[in-house]
């Protein structure tokens, strides 16, 4: 893979943003969403545009920390949408690719529902700070309404943000927050059990679910915080709240409830594993394995073989009783 | 006799190498799970992209 932001940087090259945000049309219609401690602004001409996004409503903010959005992102539609002509970077295998425009990075999103032209648009500069939304009309005509921020738009612009900046990782991941013991973290590929889990724990001990599928890591301070994201998993659990962690599972389905100690080495690599890293970036790739090796120098990481029932629940409480 | 064994030396634990399974589909965003085993969009029924079937 090529190194978009590395290369351009050893050829000498200035990096060249987006246009000043006041140089756009105007965009009054404005909507500030919080994700993992992240303000993304969307903004777009109509207010359809920006209050369209109903699985994100729980993660509106109306007010943003110090006055910062970290993410400006503007919307705007075009009648139809041509394929990006050269520079691919990256193919995703699924519906988006990414092309290097030289002043920054193009995301094009497809469907084989609608033929070869891209239904949607992601201009980003390279630092991810702005942003452009493009959809196109022809195929929202044909296959209903698009929204900017649907699956994965969101996901690709707060991952690639915190990875570029080395500011944390997404990861499959249930997240929860236990009225006694605090949080805890599950980590798993899908089948490993984090939906279960979350229904486990709901049932006994009614915690704060911050998500069953996708949570955010954040270190602040020398402590590893997690986020609860939108996108949740089976179980739909989703809440915009955050906890402090103490140590990281990676769950695993056995016969009895064991957790082992996993040395760093070997926990950077499962826990990179279960994370969603820029693999068309270098430098996010790089920030990506650096936040997650930063992040285990401050908590342990275990292996949590568990039995799917009301045993495993007690056997993490216990564990965090005997920390 | 010899009574005072020298102090056993500790053993030595080779390096290893130990992979770790990287799931494509799991690792890049954008893949639903129905998706996977039955190709792009063949049975997602959401208008664009829009896929949550993404779960554990």
């Amino acid at each position: 893979m090529e190194s978009v932001h590395s290369s351009l940087e050893h050829r000498g090259l200035r990096l060249s943003l987006p246009p000043a945000v006041d140089s756009f049309p105007a965009y009054p219609a404005r909507q500030t969403f919080s994700f993992g401690g992240l303000a993304l602004e969307l903004r777009a001409v109509s207010w359809d545009d920006v209050h369209g996004e109903t699985d994100l409503l729980a993660f509106r903010s109306a007010s943003v920390a110090n006055g910062k959005i970290h993410l400006e992102v503007d919307v705007r539609w075009d009648d139809q949408l041509s394929v990006h002509g050269s520079g691919k970077t990256f193919e995703s295998g699924a519906i988006w690719r990414v092309h290097d425009a030289d002043d920054g990075l193009v995301f094009e999103f497809t469907s084989s529902l609608l033929g070869h032209s891209p239904y949607k648009r992601i201009q980003a500069c390279y630092d991810f700070s702005r942003s452009q939304i493009i959809l196109s009309r022809a195929a929202s005509q044909r296959c209903g309404k698009i929204t900017p921020l649907e699956y994965p738009a969101c996901e690709l612009l707060i991952t690639n943000y915190l990875a570029y900046h080395g500011l944390g990782i997404e990861v499959h991941g249930c997240g929860l927050i236990d009225r006694d013991t605090g949080g805890h973290l599950f980590l798993g590929h899908s089948g490993a059990g984090k939906s279960t889990t979350a229904r486990l724990w709901e049932k006994l001990r009614a915690p704060e679910i911050l998500s069953d599928d996708r949570i955010i890591l954040r270190l602040h301070d020398g402590e590893l915080w997690m986020y609860g994201t939108p996108w949740h998993g089976e179980a739909a659990f989703a809440l915009p709240k955050k906890a402090k962690l103490s140590k990281i599972h990676i769950l695993r389905h056995g016969a009895e409830n064991r957790f082992t100690a996993m040395p760093q080495a070997r926990a950077v690599g499962e826990v990179f594993a279960r994370s969603f890293p820029p693999f068309h970036s270098p430098a996010g790739l790089e920030g990506t394995l650096d936040f997650i090796k930063r992040a285990l120098d401050f908590v342990p990481c275990y292996q949590f073989e568990f039995r799917p029932d009301h045993t495993s629940v007690a056997a993490v409480l216990g564990s965090a009783n005997h920390d | 006799m010899e009574t005072n064994k020298a102090p056993q030396k500790k053993q030595y634990d080779p390096p290893q190498v130990t992979a770790i399974k990287l799931r494509p589909e799991e690792a890049v965003l954008g893949f639903c799970k129905s998706m996977s085993s039955a190709g792009q969009f063949s049975s997602c029924h959401h208008t664009a992209g829009n896929c949550h079937g993404i779960g554990s």
